[in-house]
């Protein structure tokens, strides 16, 4: 076993840099994220692929299960087509009928399963799923590119390349339940099995399976069309299709009340780039390897497209970036003792945080074999019960609040600005909203999404009190803040697990906390369509799951062969 | 009904939240009602009936080793937290305390194994660790005593269930506390609050 820790000699990136939303919202997928840690599992296990069942009819409506099977267990991705009216068809949560719906189900699914499933599936939050099940999810068709595909492949000629990368998907998914939502299996009981040992890897399993349903789907669709004429979408062009995602603000809360978690992932990536930066003599190859992806990372720029300003503006800096970066590695020596600090360091002080961020994705790459190992400290399964040490003193606690929440005496919690918007849950569909806490009548309905601000609260309050009190008894009196110490004194151990921004404040870009969970997913192509929900595209550029082998490139998502 | 832990320990701090706690508060009513699914009881029923309860006090000091309020039962969940939080590992008298059962998941975490003895009600209890004869749950008790355990050699280890089985009744009802918690559906909320922005069917 190597021991890495002990060769560490450049420093873990300080949370007041890391954790700020401006910079959270720059993260790019690495080989860290989520979609790579399945991938490499997938391939270095040779898991096998079948389609189990696909009875779907002229309209393309029935159901199709397809089977992943690892050395230990099997999963079946159940899929249910619909024919969808196209005014019913929405990204947002408040739909209720989509073009396909899921589960993934542990094992094989008897046929009373099936019945069960289809009786519960199409419904998603309005029905009911099993322990037997570890996801819900659905997608609708990219109308945009569906009709283009069907109609091309229907009358015997491949679909437009140009039409196919603007789009980039034929379907995107608008939800993925997992961790026992509408009756799925808790992840307690299954977080032990070595599949799921990093974060989030059957709700990716599940996409994964979906992104070969939709390539089935498209092909049956083309083919009952025009039987005679049709032909396959050829591989080479299925491959540049990944699959999208509509995020909105149901996701955003998610890091701030998984705060360990939020952690794990950071410090994994934090840990692994101060490793990186600490090599002192980098082999030429790996060098090279860097050198490949950071051009194939421009082919990954060029596709990505939104049309929100704040994105656009800063695609546009990431474009100039590619030109800075390029000047400097053509004069670049890699001989040179710790290029990737040097390399890290000289991008800090000429790049945008897309492009400094961009560069310590890149710069992981060649490196896996002192950063995979780090996938596994990603999750938290100890789900345990964060007690809160009452014993602390008053005067410990303020202390401590200077120390973590020292930033937060920056922001003038006067000022309307600063208390500007309110999170809180519609009654109408069940998931968090961002309000305007001084036009809406939403503030008894707020959430504790605003920890800066409870933090700032509480330390007022403990102004009335003692340095020697003890914080259980300040908290008898004073409950109201029971929420915010339990935080703090999770938040004094693990140093990357708060947002070191103003959760409520008028410049809130709540999209910012959605690009930093879905770049640990492995999404690229971030697309806001306001400054509330994003696009998305997952697995571009991966092969399907049956035509998975060992020798597959690790590098997928630099859209190789593009 | 049959339903995951997670699904038992949302609803568990909305419906706290919506009979009017704090969200601390509310963090420590899930934990309790996790808790007591996962060790075989009626979570759903018991959290249920201390939300309804209004009339129910926190230890007017817990000072001394005998804790009480002269205005009437004590609040298990708030008393639970109070020892939880102090670390207690000597003896504490408690008096007239309401459902007694939600005090055995905080005491569970202390780092001592400790008991607890009350009529017809006994506990041990510890981090991995739940031994009981108790089987009718009183609703209250004049007194409980709470100490530190002596050396226990037998333990029922409760086979955990992938689900929690609940009254529908009582879920209904902690459905509707959380209920409150939400804000009314407004044409702004719809709107703004979810960010319409750009076309969502393209």
């Amino acid at each position: 076993m190597l021991h890495f820790e002990e060769k560490i000699t450049r420093p873990l990136r300080d949370p007041s840099e890391v954790m700020k939303l401006s910079r959270m919202g720059s993260f790019h997928q690495s080989r860290l994220s989520f979609m790579r840690i399945l991938m490499r599992q997938i391939r270095d296990e040779n898991w096998t692929f079948v389609r189990q069942e696909f009875d779907l009819d002229h309209n393309g409506v029935g159901y199709a299960v397809y089977s992943a099977k690892g050395p230990e267990n099997t999963y079946s991705l159940v899929a249910f087509s619909h024919d969808l009216p196209d005014e019913k068809r929405s990204d947002r949560v408040i739909a209720d009928a989509w073009d396909a719906t899921f589960t993934l189900y542990d094992g094989y699914p008897s046929e009373d399963d099936i019945e069960r499933l289809r009786k519960n599936v199409p419904l998603q939050e309005v029905g009911r799923i099993s322990e037997n099940e570890l996801c819900l999810s659905r997608a609708n068709k990219s109308v945009r590119l569906w009709d283009h595909v069907v109609s091309s492949l229907s009358e015997g000629r491949q679909p437009d390349i140009d039409q196919i990368d603007s789009v980039g998907y034929l379907m995107r998914t608008t939800a993925v339940y997992g961790s026992g939502k509408f009756g799925a299996v808790d992840r307690d009981f299954v977080s032990d099995r070595k599949e799921f040992a990093a974060p989030f890897q059957y709700e990716l399993l599940s996409v994964f399976m979906i992104r070969w349903f939709v390539l089935d789907l498209i092909n049956h669709t083309a083919e009952v069309k025009n039987p005679d004429n049709f032909v396959m979408l050829d591989p080479k062009i299925s491959c540049r299709l990944g699959i999208g995602n509509s995020t909105g603000l149901g996701m955003a809360p998610f890091l701030l009340n998984h705060p360990i978690l939020l952690n794990n992932w950071i410090l994994a990536r934090e840990t692994a780039l101060a490793r990186v930066r600490s090599i002192d003599n980098v082999l030429l190859e790996e060098y090279n390897l860097f050198i490949k992806l950071f051009e194939k990372s421009e082919n990954v720029i060029k596709l990505w497209h939104s049309d929100h300003p704040l994105q656009k503006r800063k695609i546009e800096n990431l474009s100039n970036d590619f030109i800075s970066l390029r000047n400097f590695l053509n004069k670049f020596d890699p001989s040179i003792s710790y290029p990737w600090d040097r390399l890290f360091n000289w991008s800090n002080e000429n790049l945008s945080l897309e492009g400094q961020e961009l560069i310590v994705s890149l710069m992981l790459e060649p490196n896996g074999k002192i950063v995979d190992e780090l996938a596994h400290t990603m999750s938290d399964n100890s789900n345990s019960y964060v007690k809160i040490d009452g014993l602390k003193t008053v005067g410990d606690i303020r202390a401590q609040i200077d120390q973590f929440y020292g930033w937060i005496n920056n922001i003038d919690w006067k000022a309307k600005e600063s208390n500007a918007r309110a999170w809180y849950v519609s009654q109408e569909k069940l998931e968090p909203r961002l309000g305007e806490r001084f036009s809406e009548s939403i503030e008894n309905y707020e959430q504790p999404l605003s920890p800066a601000r409870d933090a700032f609260r509480l330390s007022k309050d403990l102004d009335d009190f003692g340095s020697d009190e003890l914080i259980a008894n300040f908290l008898m009196v004073k409950p109201e803040h029971r929420h915010s110490v339990r935080r703090l004194q999770i938040i004094a151990q693990y140093p990357y697990s708060e947002i070191h921004d103003n959760t409520i404040g008028s410049n809130l870009l709540p999209i910012d906390m959605l690009r930093c969970k879905l770049s640990f997913f492995g999404a690229i192509h971030f697309d806001p369509r306001s400054d509330r929900w994003v696009r998305i595209c997952m697995f571009k550029g991966a092969p399907y799951p049956h035509q998975m082998s060992k020798s597959d490139s690790d590098y997928w998502s630099y859209l190789d062969g593009f | 009904m049959r339903v995951s832990f997670n699904e038992l320990k949302s609803i568990s701090k909305g419906a706290a939240r919506g009979a009017g706690f704090d969200w601390g508060i509310a963090e420590e009513v899930s934990f309790a009602a996790v808790w007591l699914a996962k060790n075989g009881f009626n979570a759903a029923d018991i959290i249920l009936n201390y939300l309804e309860n209004k009339s129910i006090y926190p230890p007017r000091s817990s000072k001394d080793d005998n804790w009480k309020n002269l205005k009437g039962d004590l609040d298990p969940i708030i008393t639970g937290i109070a020892l939880l939080d102090l670390n207690i590992s000597t003896t504490i008298i408690l008096k007239n305390i309401y459902s007694p059962i939600l005090i055995v998941p905080f005491v569970s975490q202390l780092e001592q194994n400790m008991s607890l003895e009350g009529n017809s009600f006994s506990f041990y209890v510890g981090r991995n660790l739940l031994v009981t004869q108790s089987i009718n749950l009183p609703d209250r008790l004049d007194i409980l005593y709470l100490s530190k355990a002596p050396k226990i050699k037998e333990t029922k280890h409760f086979s955990i269930s992938k689900r929690c089985i609940v009254n529908d009744n009582a879920w209904r009802k902690l459905e509707e506390l959380t209920f409150r918690t939400y804000a009314p559906a407004t044409e702004e909320s719809r709107i703004l609050g979810a960010g319409a922005g750009l076309s969502d069917n393209d």
